[in-house]
């Protein structure tokens, strides 16, 4: 019986690996390593999109603009293609401020889920506490309250290609960055959400 | 002495800058309305290019759009951007109509509160038919080569949107040659107005979603 018990719970260990880094080999994490995300590090680029965000089938595309204003703060503005700002909200380390919110986004679940897309599009560095590999990607895990961030990057290029949000039983959301530019400007950028349907798909303008 | 001098010409060339723009009195406001109310009058129709730039102050740089602009009187209007990606709507039939790079959509009007007023709002604009509005306060000015009109809001869908807005006027066309929105925040929105051509037809197609 004890056995029993005991494969259950390695079976249980085990399908925690299960969804997002299966068939990756695990390595040892040392204490130097951190997990880096340079796409928006850039105090002097205006990072200029055009975003397109499906959610439950209906379609709002606008213009998303992304700066770090300051050395732990990037500030996060959507308009619409008239001008008229839908949100503009600051992320500052884990803790964030609404400086304004068009009534129709005005919802707890729906900002709840923005800020924290924003927060992994934007988060710059911080520990890493799993590492993985296989013949494609290096990945690092950081965790994020009830949440694991792994990011892949490509061993090709050392560059991050996707990070994948996913809590021990399922994988939450994916951010992929593609067409990245020598100043590292990723010039598509998309979101995608597991279990819910909400996609947002940033091209960048400038 | 030079830091001085420096602030006192600075100083100067503000005063002089506020000189070049006067309030108009009564009497002239009067007459600047009538006249901008008889050229809307006429207008049935007009097209132009423009240059919009959203200025946020955090950013390096404004955001620049442009694009043409159709208008057919009473309240159709059609703006196409051409850049920096194509896209246009329609504000035709109490709806609005979006095309997103092919991506076709529609808005009910009368369903949509803020979007009617930015509707009535932009049209309105445009023909400059707004100066007889009793929904905003508003106070007129001239300047060398413009007429300007500073319009605040009093509708509480609008003030949430936006703190004033400042439309400029050719002085001798007393048609609309910019229209600045200013929200809260005081981030604006400019659109400035060129080659504009009044009653030449706008075929049909033009308006088709």
């Amino acid at each position: 019986m004890r056995y029993l018990y005991i494969s259950i719970l390695l079976l249980s260990v085990y399908s925690c690996k299960v969804t997002t880094v299966k068939d990756y080999i695990e390595s040892d994490v040392k204490e130097s390593d951190v997990f880096e995300n340079l796409y928006f590090a850039s105090a002097t680029i205006d990072y200029v999109y055009k975003a397109d965000i499906r959610v439950y089938g209906n379609e709002f595309s606008g213009i998303l603009i992304i700066k770090k204003v300051s050395e732990d703060k990037h500030r996060i503005v959507f308009t619409s293609q008239f001008g008229s700002t839908f949100f503009d909200i600051e992320l500052q380390n884990d803790s964030f401020k609404i400086n304004s919110v068009v009534e129709q986004l005005n919802r707890k679940i729906i900002l709840n889920t923005l800020i924290r897309d924003f927060s992994v599009v934007v988060d710059e560095k911080g520990p890493v506490i799993g590492k993985y590999y296989n013949d494609s990607y290096n990945v690092l895990k950081n965790r994020k309250g009830k949440r694991s961030n792994y990011y892949f990057y490509k061993l090709s290029d050392k560059r991050l290609d996707k990070i994948v949000q996913a809590t021990k039983m399922k994988e939450k959301v994916i951010v992929s960055f593609n067409k990245v530019s020598d100043d590292q400007v990723a010039k598509n950028i998309k979101i995608d959400h597991k279990n819910i349907k909400l996609n947002i798909e940033l091209n960048f303008l400038k | 002495m030079l830091r001085f001098l420096l602030s006192a010409i600075f100083f100067i060339s503000i005063s002089w800058v506020k000189a070049q723009e006067t309030e108009l009195n009564k009497t002239e406001a009067i007459s600047f309305v009538n006249a901008v109310s008889a050229s809307a009058k006429k207008s049935k129709t007009i097209v132009n290019t423009f240059t919009q730039l959203k200025h946020i102050d955090f950013l390096s740089n404004d955001i620049e759009s442009n694009g043409d602009l159709y208008f057919k009187s009473p309240n159709i209007i059609k703006w196409s951007y051409l850049k920096p990606y194509e896209y246009s709507v329609i504000f035709k039939d109490k709806k609005l109509y979006i095309n997103d790079a092919g991506k076709k959509s529609d808005i009910n009007l009368a369903s949509n509160k803020v979007f009617k007023k930015l509707n009535d709002l932009i049209a309105k604009s445009v023909s400059g038919d707004m100066l007889n509005e009793s929904q905003f306060a508003m106070r007129f000015y001239k300047n060398k080569r413009v007429y300007i009109a500073k319009l605040s809001p009093k509708d509480q869908t609008l003030k949430n949107m936006f703190k004033e807005i400042v439309l400029g006027f050719q002085s001798k066309s007393y048609l609309v040659s910019s229209v600045k929105l200013i929200e809260p925040s005081g981030d604006y929105t400019l659109i400035k107005f060129k080659n504009t051509s009044v009653n030449k037809p706008i075929p049909d197609a033009v308006f088709v979603h």
